[in-house]
């Protein structure tokens, strides 16, 4: 059996210390390592994509089961954003965290060169296992593995955060890490309890073996509110907007566009295939739970000042759509959420790479009040954040609109077939709440980027082409997938269609 | 042939003088020769005892022969030491010299 | 199906635009001139290959071509060029061409240049995108397209200059400012019709549903879908919906409030987007879907209701907004108004289309009508701009007596204007007389109705016509214009490169008007064959018959509106500005109508400020309040159980750990007293013990 995801996987791992080390010596360097070796494993990661069908490596792993690394149609999607994501800000970190980490030392360059190159060598090092481990949790067939690097990507990006972020980090960073945590826990509580119920945590063994009646319904709650905590729904976000506004921009736009999306993959993962019975006592709650934070997040969004919180809360009503798609019980809508995940990782990462151009060009301005009519001095910032909102309204020909029309299409067939009037109205509703999006969207980009340039911000421009390049490489990517979704979802409407009636 | 206890009751005395010496003198050579006596009065208990046993044997006068070997060298030994110390101290007064103590 | 001569042509039409605004960066390297020229090229090559099929509209043929598209779901992609969209193609096309190239004159000297011909270009494409698919999901690509570049485009200059505002500075109405800078029109106009789009996307996902497709000639040839939607009872909403993305896109009540704002773009977006081609998308839109909605079931009482609420809808907009006309300053919001009335008229063709029994009518004079219009409003619109270009102002009541010094200009607009008016012999004068005699047709209390509202319209139409043209080229000049020439600046004509479109457009209209009759006729013919093949309808043509009441109807109106208009505003018998003031009823109606009916601030306080305030109020109390407090109340208490935990950590089990050390070493502190030093002592105990050794000897044995 060929080692290929196993390379995709370890390979960041294993060299991360040595990106540590080059660091120590060369600064920025580490940052084109990082590059290198990500955008290798990025390829291998293709490489098993493009084997036809499904691809999986297994080694055995006594007496937990077995390693198990599965390319499928619903881990493809999540794993390739993870790394191309991943990939794409490495090169974007490189004058970013110089930037900023040499801000950190109050601009003392000289004197600390050294202690400044190892902090960016460790940059590098904890950026590259958090790739790693993100791509663990999607690439697991296995509940404790799974587990194993649900936890492995979180210790990675707390100290991300805690060493590298904005204003009040340590607390922030340790507030992150113990909500995720929690949330964790509740769901290895479920993890377990289906491991002993069915005798095995491997899930080619769980999917033919079913849970006993009166306990499927908690192991769906605990499995959900777990789960839900990394998703931030309505209710249990409350540490994202912190989280996301403090964290250093290129970690930003990884946690939200990637991260909190696995929530999605793993809800999709064990209540729809490894324990389907346990799916329909929850699903109409999961909708409406989804329709609340699509529209609390929205509304929280028109009230931020500092732009890196209206995108945290938009982050919040784009995984109200998520969940919202994966309640459908409809296998278009469950492949619109995994649509809209790919979507909200390209689009969220443009508009964070802006609002990390924008803090970058203007010297660390991040209020809103505080900006405007740059559209003028950053015009390919400014393109690439206009596509960057379309992606998350939903106007074609992003991949953006894709991603929504097929979750919300799901979720009227979903009503529809079962004949449940109520599914109908919650559907109504939460289309309703989609121009709340617009509004969000548009009035931010009008006061970013419109209007009058205010006088001490004149001598902005462009940032380099370490940050343009990465943007208009997202930008096309998200044009490309709206126009030919069949990429993503060429795999997985039948993988679903099969999982879902 | 006498009772055997007149010779243990000497060698008893003999002991007891020892101990009673080790006890109460202070000078170091002093317990020196409360130890020799000490010694004697095991050596001739061994002697009596051997002479009483069932079959009487030498085995106990080979013994004190040996006794006495060691403890002339055990005396010329503890004689250096007590030389030396008193040539540190100037004293041979045990009492004096209790730095080795808890 | 049939074969063209030249088959990429209906794919040509909407792909060379949008490859040209791709381009763009590239030949904007070739300097200024070249760049403008070239990126005019594109539309022109776009029209010719629409041109291209128009034998197949002559002959009433239909090519339709499919490609795979997102094959996991079994959608494809496709053109569909039938009559009406080979002629609403020939329309968009020629009448955009003709716009670009005013452009290069109108928007000479601008900065942003490039990104102008970029967003024209893709509008362009994304126009002819929606009028040629053949489904659903591609029309929907074209149309948020046509959205988009709309948006950008009325947001053009979107450094928010004042004198970029469209309105008047420091006119509010309920304490909302009725002036709006450009990005915000934009932004408005987006979010408007995205409230439309979200309809029209329930709609046709809905529709998917029910027949697991999105393509026309699949839904119009098997009818499955529309039995089990009406049973369901949603085949009314499900149409209506879609229906709202129509009135979305073409400004229609209730959401017809953005398209005076997008007025704040340049007057060729006006032109372009905001009269000929992209508001007429609605109406496409309703023409593609109404015979669809008409076949499919086998009563026609089922749809009824749709096409009631599309005709009203269609009466009410147009009365609406030509009593807006009637008191606005500024020359393109004038325009702007008449636009939103006129698409009310031809909704009205539509709606009244269904009602009858032979569709064909309605249809025929709904599209009449949208042709007239396109031409008519677009040469108005250019003609706007010249005037706004040569007298510098945006106002009508600051122009004046421009008859003299702008005879081209003036000519044209004329013969506009008549159109619109309904002036007999020009084109407009038909195509409303079509609209107005199909809704006599339909026949009933309802159809009287809407004739009375179109009527009393066709008044209001008539008076604002010649409202403009006397304020603008009649009576004295203005005291700004005499400023003006005063400071040397006098109004000259338009360069050729202006003017030659706008006289193109006139004397299409004056040739339609003249033809009228057989163009109509024509556009029976072809309609006939289209809905027979497409649709399966059963028509009978009766060719081009005149209806006495709704000619005798029109007339009057014109000479009611028109000797008002006239004796205002050219003759200048009397001066209505003092009548206004004089009078409360008439000021109260003033103001009532200059206020838009007050219907836009209502939206401002509904569904601006309420959301807003609402959010900022659950911001500060449930975020803040309630969850952060939560927050901060679970990690302090974290905290404090830790502070807990901790104390008896170090005092409970620290001090066992360290009472133990202690009570040891007290112990042995004491104990070790024994060891003296002293080996007389140490002896005696020695001693001792034996003695003791001895005596417990003694005891056991």
């Amino acid at each position: 059996m060929a080692v290929i995801l196993g390379q995709s996987l370890f390979i960041p791992i294993v060299l991360a210390p040595i990106a540590y080390l080059i660091g120590r010596r060369a600064g920025t360097k580490a940052g084109w390592f990082a590059f290198a070796v990500l955008a290798y494993s990025t390829a291998t990661l293709l490489f098993a994509a493009m084997q036809g069908s499904d691809y999986v490596e297994t080694y055995p792993w006594q007496p937990i089961g077995e390693f198990g690394l599965k390319l499928d149609g619903l881990s493809l999607p999540f794993a390739a954003i993870i790394y191309i994501l991943s990939t794409t800000l490495a090169v974007y970190s490189i004058p970013y965290m110089k930037r900023k980490i040499e801000e950190d030392f109050h601009n003392h360059a000289a004197e600390n060169e050294q202690a400044i190159n190892s902090k960016t060598g460790l940059y590098y090092s904890l950026y590259m296992l958090y790739a790693a481990g993100m791509l663990g949790t999607v690439l697991a067939t296995n509940l404790i593995q799974f587990y194993i690097f649900f936890e492995l990507m979180l210790i990675p990006s707390f100290f991300l955060i805690a060493e590298f972020g904005y204003g009040d980090r340590y607390r922030i960073s340790m507030m992150y890490f113990l909500w995720t945590h929690v949330g964790a826990v509740v769901l290895l509580g479920a993890i377990l309890a289906i491991g002993f119920l069915t005798g095995s945590f491997d899930f080619a063994k769980i999917a033919t073996s079913t849970l006993p009646e009166g306990i499927r319904t908690w192991i769906a709650i605990a499995v959900s509110l777990g789960l839900f905590v990394k998703l931030a729904a309505a209710g249990l976000h409350v540490w994202l907007p912190y989280a996301h506004a403090e964290a250093p921009t290129p970690i930003s736009a990884l946690l939200s566009p990637a991260m909190i999306g696995i929530g999605g993959y793993a809800f999709i993962r064990i209540l729809l295939f490894l324990v389907p019975s346990a799916y329909p006592t929850i699903a109409f709650w999961v909708s409406i739970w989804g329709l609340i934070t699509m529209a609390y997040g929205g509304m929280m969004a028109f009230a931020q000042d500092d732009i890196k919180r209206v995108f945290a809360y938009s982050s919040i009503s784009q995984m109200g759509y998520i969940i919202f798609g994966m309640a459908s019980a409809y296998y278009i809508g469950v492949g619109g959420s995994v649509f809209q995940y790919v979507s909200h990782g390209t689009g969220k990462a443009l508009l964070f790479m802006a609002a990390g151009a924008i803090i970058m060009q203007t010297g660390g301005l991040r209020s809103i009040s505080k900006l405007g009519g740059l559209a003028g001095k950053l015009p390919i910032t400014a393109t690439c954040a206009m596509i960057g909102f379309l992606v998350i309204i939903g106007v074609p020909p992003t991949n953006g609109f894709q991603s929504e029309w097929m979750l919300f299409f799901g979720s009227f067939a979903g009503a529809l077939q079962s004949g449940a009037q109520d599914r109908l109205i919650i559907t109504g509703l939460a289309l309703a709440t989609t121009p709340l999006t617009a509004g969000y969207a548009l009035w931010t980009m009008r006061r970013v980027f419109f209007g009058k340039l205010p006088p001490n911000l004149a001598n902005v421009k462009d940032p380099s082409a370490a940050i343009t390049i990465p943007l208009l490489f997202l930008a096309a990517l998200s044009i490309i997938l709206g126009i030919y979704p069949d990429l993503i979802v060429e795999r997985l409407i039948p993988l679903l269609s099969g999982v879902i009636k | 042939m006498e009772p055997l206890f007149n010779y243990f009751f000497v060698s008893l005395l003999l002991f007891a003088i020892g101990v009673y010496g080790l006890i109460s003198k202070r000078n170091a050579l002093r317990l020196l020769f409360a130890v020799e006596i000490i010694i004697n009065a095991a050596t001739l208990n061994f002697v009596a005892f051997s002479r009483y046993l069932p079959t009487p044997s030498a085995s106990g006068q080979v013994f004190v022969v040996f006794a006495i070997a060691f403890a002339a060298a055990e005396a010329a030994a503890g004689l250096a030491i007590i030389l030396v110390a008193f040539r540190l101290n100037k004293d041979v007064d045990i009492r004096e010299l209790r730095r080795l103590r808890g | 199906m049939v074969e063209l001569a030249f088959p990429l042509a209906p794919w040509l039409v909407w792909a060379i635009p949008m490859f040209g605004a791709l381009l763009i960066p590239l030949y904007a390297k070739f300097g200024d001139k070249a760049r403008d020229y070239i990126a005019v090229i594109f539309p022109l090559l776009s029209a010719i290959s629409a041109a291209m099929m128009l034998p197949l509209a002559l002959n009433g043929q239909i090519f339709h071509q499919q490609i795979p598209w997102i094959t996991s779901l079994n959608i494809k992609a496709g053109v569909l060029a039938d009559p009406l969209g080979v002629l609403m193609a020939n329309i968009v096309a020629w009448i955009s061409f003709l716009i670009m190239v005013y452009s290069i004159g109108y928007m000479h000297g601008d900065t942003n240049l490039t990104r102008y011909w970029f967003f024209m270009n893709l509008f362009i494409g994304s126009m002819q995108l929606i009028v040629l698919s053949d489904n659903f999901l591609q029309l929907f690509f074209g149309w948020e397209g046509v959205g988009l570049c709309s948006y950008a485009l009325i947001g053009f200059w979107n450094k928010d200059k004042e004198k970029d505002y469209v309105g008047t500075v420091g006119h509010t109405a309920w304490g909302f400012a009725q002036a709006y800078s450009p990005s915000h029109a934009g932004m408005k106009a987006f979010i408007t019709t995205r409230v439309g789009d979200v309809a029209f996307l329930i709609g046709i996902l809905t529709l998917f549903f029910y027949s697991g497709t999105f393509g026309y000639t699949e839904l119009a040839a098997e009818h499955q879908w529309a039995v089990e939607l009406a049973r369901s009872g949603l085949l009314i909403p499900v149409a209506v919906l879609i229906f709202g993305g129509a009135i979305g896109k073409s400004a229609q009540f209730p959401l017809h409030e953005w398209l005076p704002d997008a007025m704040a773009g340049p007057t060729s977006v006006s032109a372009l987007i905001h009269a000929a081609t992209m508001v007429k998308a609605g109406v496409f839109l309703v023409a593609r879907i109404g015979p669809l909605f008409y076949v499919a079931v086998q009563s026609a009482q089922l749809v009824a209701p749709f096409f009631q609420t599309v005709a009203w809808i269609g009466a009410i907009t147009a009365f609406l907004a030509a009593s807006q006309a009637l008191v606005a300053r500024e020359v393109k919001k004038v325009l702007a108004y008449s636009t939103v009335s006129q698409i009310g008229y031809m909704m009205l063709g539509l709606g009244v289309a269904g009602l009858s029994s032979e569709f064909v009518g309605g249809f025929v004079a709904g599209f009449f009508h949208l042709t007239s219009h396109a031409i008519f409003k677009a040469a108005l619109f250019m003609g706007a701009g010249v005037l706004i270009h040569a007298t510098e102002t945006k106002y009508m009541d600051e122009m004046g007596g421009l008859k003299g010094g702008m005879k081209k200009t003036y000519f044209a607009m004329l013969v506009a204007t008549g159109s619109l008016a309904g002036v007999p012999f020009l084109s407009g004068f038909w195509s409303k007389d079509a609209i107005l005699a199909s809704v006599l047709d339909v026949g009933g209390i309802m159809a009287y109705g809407l004739f009375g509202l179109a009527t009393i319209t066709a008044i209001m139409t008539a008076f604002y016509s010649f409202r403009m043209i006397g304020m603008i080229f009649f009576g004295k000049k203005s005291h700004h214009l005499q400023e003006m020439e005063h400071h040397g600046h006098d109004v000259r004509e338009a360069p050729t490169v202006m003017w030659l479109p706008i006289a193109i457009l006139a004397a299409a209209t004056l040739t339609i008007g003249v033809t009228g009759p057989f163009f109509e006729g024509f556009l029976e013919t072809a309609f006939a064959k289209n809905l027979k093949e497409l649709y399966g309808m059963q028509i009978v043509e009766h060719g081009f018959a005149l209806n006495p009441i709704a000619i005798s109807a029109s007339v009057l109106a014109l000479v009611i509106g028109g000797f008002f208009g006239y004796n205002y505003y050219i003759a200048r018998r009397s001066d209505p500005f003092r009548m206004v003031q004089s009078n409360a009823f008439l000021g109260g109606m003033h103001k009532f109508l200059e206020n838009r009916w007050y219907i836009d601030a209502l939206y401002y306080k509904i569904f601006v400020n309420a959301p807003i305030t609402a959010s900022n109020v659950l911001f500060k109390g449930l975020e803040l309040g309630v969850l952060d407090k939560t927050n901060v109340v679970v990690s302090k208490g974290a905290i404090a159980l830790s502070a807990i935990s901790n104390w008896f950590d170090s005092n409970v089990v620290d001090g066992i750990a360290n009472g133990m050390a202690t009570v040891s070493t007290f112990v042995s502190g004491r104990v070790r007293k024994i060891q003296t030093g002293v080996a007389n002592q140490y002896v005696f105990a020695f001693a001792l013990g034996i003695v003791f050794l001895v005596i417990l000897m003694l005891i056991l044995l």
